[in-house]
């Protein structure tokens, strides 16, 4: 509809327009045109500032009152115990105090963003995770060969750090895709410092690990890699040691820390020696699901013979790093044997695992 | 532009065959169109007095239909491109003729089309304007309050003419800088709260029409159909 109308006034972003139906409205300013002048115009040309300025001072309103609880909340979480990072590369943190319960979700990307569920505060931690992780495998963050990085900063001593970690990797458990996963805890420092950078605590950790080993590296170009193409530098880091996440069945031997398979042991020595340092594991889960033992046994034949155990078509993939493994657990043992008594502990516990797992430590090899 | 597009190719062919009243009746029909086209090239309003431009447009918009083709696309693209290059000519023409660059002869512009007509036309404006502030209002609160619906608006400034026409409400008026409400209520026989709730368009309006001039207040008799109750 073509209208036309006499400027009353000009203004900076519209002009104040009396038209033929008596009606003063307001339109787009544009060039050339004086105070007086009779014009045409389209409905497109009314300026539309009204709404706008309405929403906007309505959000003004809303921030402003809102901040001042906002600014308190975060400053001081009420009753915060931990805070929790999930980086797989969609990255988020929870919050949770000291019944595990979430009380507060953070999203440090767009897609994680998309993954997260408001709903989720208030639930238990764990349940949460999970419900986490599964949507991230549904919308395919999580794959076979993913990293998933867990990092865990107290922020006082009303959780126990061990439980927190049993908790997750129990829930890693439940997922159903075979990733990886690194579990780690951060101190209070480093989440502060992380969250300067709007990075998860657990991510800055690693880079400036990383950084400790290869200084060369500059945080930036870090940042713009994922964690799969992270994993050889992590495997450097003294730290960050990435771990198979292990199957529901296989959970009461699989927990890293806190199974200790001594019957694992004298089966499978020769595993054990060559991953005295904790080296990145994957493991067939099927065959774990299958039967513990065999499984063991499947996968030391498959250390010696890769033909074999060819049961589940996965297990042809495995065998085939395994033969870079070889080499690799080689120099892996002579690092090995350098490493201080402290490592030992922890690779004691690791041997059960070990076992079973046919060694991933081909990233190494390449 | 509601028709669909296979029919603007039946148009256009019966246009085509010689039928000048559907030509006349097309082209006023799609000068909304036209003016937005010629007013995305040049980035102004167009004048509605005396536009050189408006002119070219809807020659241009002629042309197209005659040279218009199943295979160029659209009717509507093919007819943009052509008001568009003939805007365009026609700017560079100007800018040539007035041996200045499109930039200065922008600012220039106004100045130049501004021509008497225009200058007690802004008076009047300015005036009006002025009224208006001693009675409390600006153009903006008239903007934002004027009534939107048109029997709204008829019934408003039907009760402005009354309260002009009424020689001791329109005393106090000008007395007092603001509407007699309950006087005015009660000789128009509307009700209180519709004087109140358009105080401004009913306000704007008197002034206008007992303003100085007759540009405004011509503007609003011709052409406006509410405005014409009287």
């Amino acid at each position: 509809m073509v209208h036309e109308g006499v400027i009353l006034e000009i203004k900076k972003n519209f002009f104040i327009v009396m038209d033929q139906q008596g009606d003063f409205i307001k339109l787009k300013y544009k060039e050339g045109s004086y105070e007086g002048q009779k014009i045409l115009y389209n409905t497109e040309d009314i300026y539309k500032e009204t709404k706008y300025k309405k929403i906007s001072a309505y959000a003004a309103v809303l921030i402003l009152v809102l901040l001042p609880a906002f600014i308190f909340m975060s400053l001081n979480p009420v009753n915060a115990a931990a805070v929790i990072s999930v980086d797989i590369n969609p990255s988020m943190e929870f919050m949770i105090d000291k019944n595990e319960k979430v009380i507060d979700i953070r999203s440090l990307d767009e897609e994680a963003g998309a993954l997260i569920n408001e709903k989720w505060i208030g639930m238990p931690y764990p349940e949460t995770l999970l419900m986490y992780l599964n949507e991230a495998e549904a919308q395919g963050y999580i794959v076979n060969d993913s990293i998933v990085l867990v990092s865990c900063t107290f922020l006082n001593d009303d959780l126990d750090s061990a439980e927190i970690q049993n908790h997750t990797e129990d829930t890693m458990k439940q997922v159903n895709t075979d990733f990886s996963y690194v579990y780690h805890e951060e101190n209070r420092e480093d989440l502060k410092k992380a969250q300067k950078e709007n990075l998860s605590a657990g991510k800055y950790k690693l880079y400036e690990e990383i950084q400790k080993v290869h200084p060369e590296i500059p945080t930036e170009e870090l940042k713009n890699k994922n964690l799969k193409e992270l994993r050889e530098l992590m495997d450097d880091t003294e730290h960050f040691k990435i771990k198979q996440n292990e199957k529901d069945k296989n959970k009461d031997k699989d927990k890293d820390k806190d199974a200790s398979p001594s019957d694992n042991d004298s089966r499978n020595d020769k595993p054990d020696d060559q991953r005295k340092n904790e080296r990145p594991r994957k493991t067939d889960s099927n065959h774990q699901n299958q039967n513990n033992q065999g499984n063991y046994n499947k996968d030391q034949e498959r250390l010696n013979n890769k033909e074999k155990n060819n049961s589940v078509p996965k297990d042809k993939e495995k065998e085939d790093k395994k033969n870079d493994k070889d080499s690799i657990k080689e120099k892996d043992r002579d690092r090995s044997d350098k490493k201080d008594d402290l490592k030992k502990d922890v690779q004691k516990k690791d041997k059960g695992e070990r076992d079973k797992s046919s060694g991933k430590d081909n990233r190494k090899g390449n | 532009m509601k028709k669909p597009a296979d029919s603007i190719d039946k148009i256009i062919k019966k246009i085509k065959a010689g039928n000048d009243t559907l030509r006349s009746d097309f082209i006023e029909q799609y000068k909304a169109f036209v003016i937005s086209t010629i007013s995305k090239v040049t980035g102004k309003y167009i004048d509605a007095d005396n536009s050189e431009e408006l002119s070219i447009g809807l020659l241009a918009f002629n042309e197209a239909i005659d040279r218009y083709e199943k295979e160029k696309g659209t009717f509507i693209r093919f007819a943009e491109v052509v008001i568009r290059s003939r805007i365009m000519d026609y700017l560079k023409k100007e800018s040539r003729h007035k041996n200045v660059s499109i930039e200065e002869s922008k600012e220039a512009l106004p100045y130049i089309e501004s021509n008497f007509d225009r200058v007690e036309l802004r008076e009047e404006i300015n005036h009006f304007k002025n009224d208006l502030k001693g009675y409390g209002f600006s153009l903006k609160d008239l903007v934002q309050k004027a009534p939107k619906h048109s029997d709204a608006k008829e019934n408003a400034s039907l009760i402005a003419r009354k309260i002009l026409e009424h020689p001791t409400l329109l005393s106090e008026f000008e007395r007092k800088k603001k509407i007699p409400v309950k006087a005015s209520a009660r000789y128009c026989g509307t009700s209180e709260k519709v004087i109140k709730r358009n105080k401004v368009y009913i306000t704007a309006y008197i002034l206008i029409l007992k303003g100085p001039g007759e540009s405004l207040k011509e503007y609003l008799r011709i052409k406006g159909g509410a405005a014409d109750g009287s």
